[in-house]
């Protein structure tokens, strides 16, 4: 250790001897220097050889000048336009702007996306048309013993009775849009399923927030089933965050809670009556009824086998709706480009600098 | 006036360098660039006459190309014309050495050849160096090869350490001049400076047959 020490102090000091012989040191230095050249002979060779090399830098000759470097007249100034500066540092505001937007709506589950209004409007309108259409024997015969009286709200289906999710109006046009759907787990097993995952679990409720606001949900049911009122998530946007940070990489928020909520063993599929009675319907129904027709990204997820849910996640995310592009995505490009953009900038802010010196 | 003159010329000229902190920084600098900024295009001229050998050495040194070195003067004077407006002060050799040397390392970057031979050459011509005085024919070829050497160890250096090398040691700038031409603080031009000298040391050192008697003696 005393040696490690003396060694710093000893390349220090080596430091400061390049200065020493110019003179450009303190007088405290000085005093170290010179004493610490009293004891050590290699520093008193090593500040001879110092002094020598810059003897020999000065002896270096002068370069002549064979020509003169006069200006016959003033050179014409050269005028830089500020265009191109001024287009770049618009540019690169736009784009952290873009970024900010991004990812402050990322974090704060802000940005609603399209998929997640149409599906919730798609859903509002085949509820509508089957209870129309659908008599109570009907629907007994396909949910079993849930409540035909109150099927206008998909959580209290899948709550209450997961049975009677299977026969919920949202299976109608997830059926549709998939017919061939492979079969799920049997009801009973849907509706353990369900509940594990329920409102109840200590996961919380990732109900998709464009579908608490547009889906005719009433209060009563909202209470029993869904601890953050509508109105709660239509302001706060997706309680679950876990459901939410998966969804944003999507084009839609009520996609992965919907692909999610089919793996019995995700712990994201903290169960949202919506995303978790979709796959239930599938699994029930297949050629029962004929809804609407536009089709649903979670019935691609209700396609695939309980063992490839969260595989089949991430497509059902990038499926056509929404921004088009995976939100994720769409925050590493952006940030990409807003990084050389601000390489850019300084770049050019740097050779303005050097051109003015 | 021959171009062969020139450099007595000039030595007058650079002896008329006002030393800074002594009858202000350059305030006949000042004169001059006041008298440049209003379109007096001789007033300009004086300056270039006064410190074109500087920027042609500090260049010449940095690039280890003559010719380059030339163009980077030319340029400097150019763009020093130019950028008058924002000179603020001080010393105006620092200004124009900063001119040189920003110039040079864009010169450094764009080239790719080696630089040292073109000077070498350049050395060679008895008319390209300012005669020396005293010493016969052999130790000056003794002391052209052991200059070429000290150009090679010169050019070793990274670009920051050889500008502050060149600067203090064959320029003559002091310690604040050099920062202030630089742009560095004082600790960095002294960091850089020590480790310039160690590292043309050690250079010096691999060929202790081209080294005064007295340098051998040491080591």
């Amino acid at each position: 250790m005393l040696r490690l020490l003396k060694t710093n102090k000893h390349e220090k000091l080596r430091e400061l001897l390049s200065s020493y012989s110019d003179g450009q040191v303190s007088k405290d230095e000085k005093a170290i220097v010179e004493a610490h050249l009293a004891t050590c002979s290699a520093c008193t060779a090593e500040l001879a050889s110092l002094k020598m090399t810059v003897g020999l830098l000065k002896g270096l000759p002068q370069i002549a000048t064979l020509r003169s470097f006069k200006l016959e007249a003033a050179p014409k100034a050269v005028k830089v336009s500020r265009v191109p500066q001024l287009m770049l540092g618009l540019a690169t505001a736009g784009a952290a702007a873009v970024f900010m937007v991004l990812v402050v709506g990322d974090a704060t589950n802000a940005i609603v996306q399209r998929g997640e209004l149409e599906e919730a409007a798609a859903a509002a309108g085949a509820f509508a048309s089957d209870m129309a259409s659908k008599s109570p024997a009907e629907d007994g015969l396909q949910g079993g013993p849930g409540n035909p009286g109150e099927p206008n709200s998909f959580e209290a289906a899948t709550i209450q009775s997961p049975e009677m999710a299977a026969a919920s109006p949202s299976q109608l046009r997830s059926s549709a849009a998939a017919p061939e759907a492979p079969p799920e787990p049997s009801p009973t097993e849907s509706g353990m399923d369900i509940a594990s995952i329920s409102p109840a679990a200590p996961e919380g409720t990732p109900m998709p927030p464009s579908f608490a606001a547009s889906a005719p949900v009433d209060d009563k049911t909202l209470d029993s089933t869904d601890p953050l009122p509508a109105s709660a998530a239509q302001t706060t946007g997706a309680p679950d965050s876990t459901a939410a940070s998966e969804a944003m990489t999507g084009a839609s928020a009520a996609q992965p809670a919907a692909g999610s909520g089919f793996a019995p063993e995700s712990p994201t599929a903290s169960g949202a009556g919506v995303s978790t009675e979709l796959p239930l319907t599938t699994a029930a129904e297949d050629t029962a009824v004929t809804g609407p027709t536009e089709a649903q990204p979670p019935v691609s997820t209700g396609r695939q086998a309980p063992g490839d849910e969260l595989a089949g996640a991430q497509p059902a995310l990038e499926d056509g709706s929404g921004l088009g592009l995976p939100l994720r995505q769409l925050q590493i490009a952006v940030g990409l480009a807003l990084i050389a953009l601000m390489g850019a900038t300084a770049y050019m802010f740097m050779a303005g600098r050097r051109r003015n010196f | 006036m021959t171009e062969r003159s020139l450099p007595d010329n000039l030595q007058k000229h650079d002896s008329n360098i006002p030393s800074d902190g002594a009858a202000g920084p350059g305030a006949e600098d000042m004169l001059l660039v006041d008298g440049a900024r209003k379109g007096d295009i001789s007033a300009f001229n004086t300056i270039v006459e006064r410190y074109q050998s500087h920027v042609l050495n500090l260049s010449a040194r940095i690039v280890g190309d003559r010719h380059m070195a030339e163009d980077i003067a030319q340029e400097t004077f150019i763009s020093a014309h130019r950028a008058l407006g924002g000179f603020r002060g001080g010393s105006l050799r620092a200004w124009l050495l900063r001119i040189a040397s920003n110039l040079s390392y864009d010169h450094l970057r764009s080239s790719k050849r080696r630089p040292a031979d073109s000077l070498d050459e350049s050395m060679e011509h008895p008319g390209f160096a300012v005669p020396t005085e005293g010493p016969g024919p052999e130790e000056q070829a003794e002391r052209k090869d052991l200059n070429a050497y000290i150009q090679k160890a010169i050019l070793s250096l990274p670009p920051d350490q050889r500008t502050v090398l060149v600067m203090i040691y064959v320029q003559g700038l002091s310690y604040e001049e050099t920062a202030e031409s630089t742009g560095a603080s004082l600790g960095t031009v002294k960091s850089r400076l020590s480790r310039a000298r160690s590292r043309v040391r050690e250079v010096l050192l691999q060929h202790r047959e081209l080294l005064p008697d007295q340098f051998r003696q040491v080591h």
